[in-house]
């Protein structure tokens, strides 16, 4: 039942940062689908990808309150397209619908025992030992494209001062 | 029914990169778009019996989401340098 409660109020917020006007409604809207989530995540017995998922969130939403701010658009209304993109909208729509169509169609049902179910696999230190000891290459290939983030948007980020 | 939730919010994410006009806009869109792709991995290995694989993947994807944001307010930041506002269509003139 409460995963169906914050099911409706992740959708909610998602239409609101979708079609909100306003880019800081659209902001708190994507904190709070980030919120719910997470809160999703928590009623199929993911804690831990739950907490990720809210420090993300909350980190991202306040990034994008800083940038909004710095480029003059927090208190700016959304700039929307032309006819032509409101072709396009619709056609995204209608893209939308059919691949959550085929999502929903092509996947197994969700057993209803996952809905409030705390395996002892998914507990932290399974999961860590997981990372480590199966997917070690992908954990190092993400933490090297980190490192390469944090260096690479420094140099994009530049001023032009700074080249000489 | 919860993978339809996760597809629609996916499908609304790509709504909202195709009708914002500016380089946030596109970013927000970017974020559902992720939101939905990961709960869809999520939900995928609880149904499928690989609760663990899920997990590891939504984990690589949500961190992924941020390296894209990155690196969204990196040539955010670079644009505003360079035409002063952060509109999609002077998007190219990164290029040059």
């Amino acid at each position: 039942m409460m995963g169906w409660v914050f099911a409706v109020i992740t959708l909610s917020a998602v239409l609101m940062a979708t079609f909100e006007n306003q880019m800081r409604r659209a902001i708190l809207a994507l904190w709070v689908a980030g919120i719910g989530v997470g809160a999703m995540y928590l009623t199929v017995g993911a804690e831990f990808l739950a907490i990720i998922q809210w420090i993300v969130s909350t980190l991202g939403a306040i990034s994008f309150i800083f940038f909004s701010v710095m480029f003059g658009e927090y208190h700016a209304p959304v700039a929307r397209g032309s006819a032509h993109t409101k072709f396009l909208v619709v056609l995204a729509l209608i893209l939308g619908i059919s691949f959550a169509a085929i999502v929903g169609l092509g996947s197994r049902e969700l057993p209803e025992s996952a809905m409030n179910l705390v395996t002892q696999d998914s507990d932290l230190g399974t999961l860590g030992r997981k990372l480590t000891q199966e997917h070690l290459l992908s954990l190092e290939v993400l933490a090297l494209t980190l490192f390469l983030v944090l260096i690479g948007g420094g140099v994009i980020a530049r001023s032009e001062g700074s080249e000489s | 029914m919860m993978m339809w939730i996760a597809g629609l919010i996916g499908g609304l994410g790509l709504v909202c990169m195709i009708s914002r006009k500016t380089m946030l806009g596109l970013l927000i869109g970017i974020q559902v778009l992720i939101l939905g792709s990961t709960m869809m991995f999520v939900l995928a290995g609880i149904s499928s019996g690989m609760r663990v694989q899920g997990y590891i993947f939504g984990l690589f994807i949500t961190l992924g989401g941020m390296v894209q944001l990155v690196v969204g307010y990196a040539l955010a930041i670079r644009l505003f340098f360079l035409k002063k506002r952060i509109s999609m269509e002077e998007l190219q003139a990164l290029k040059q």
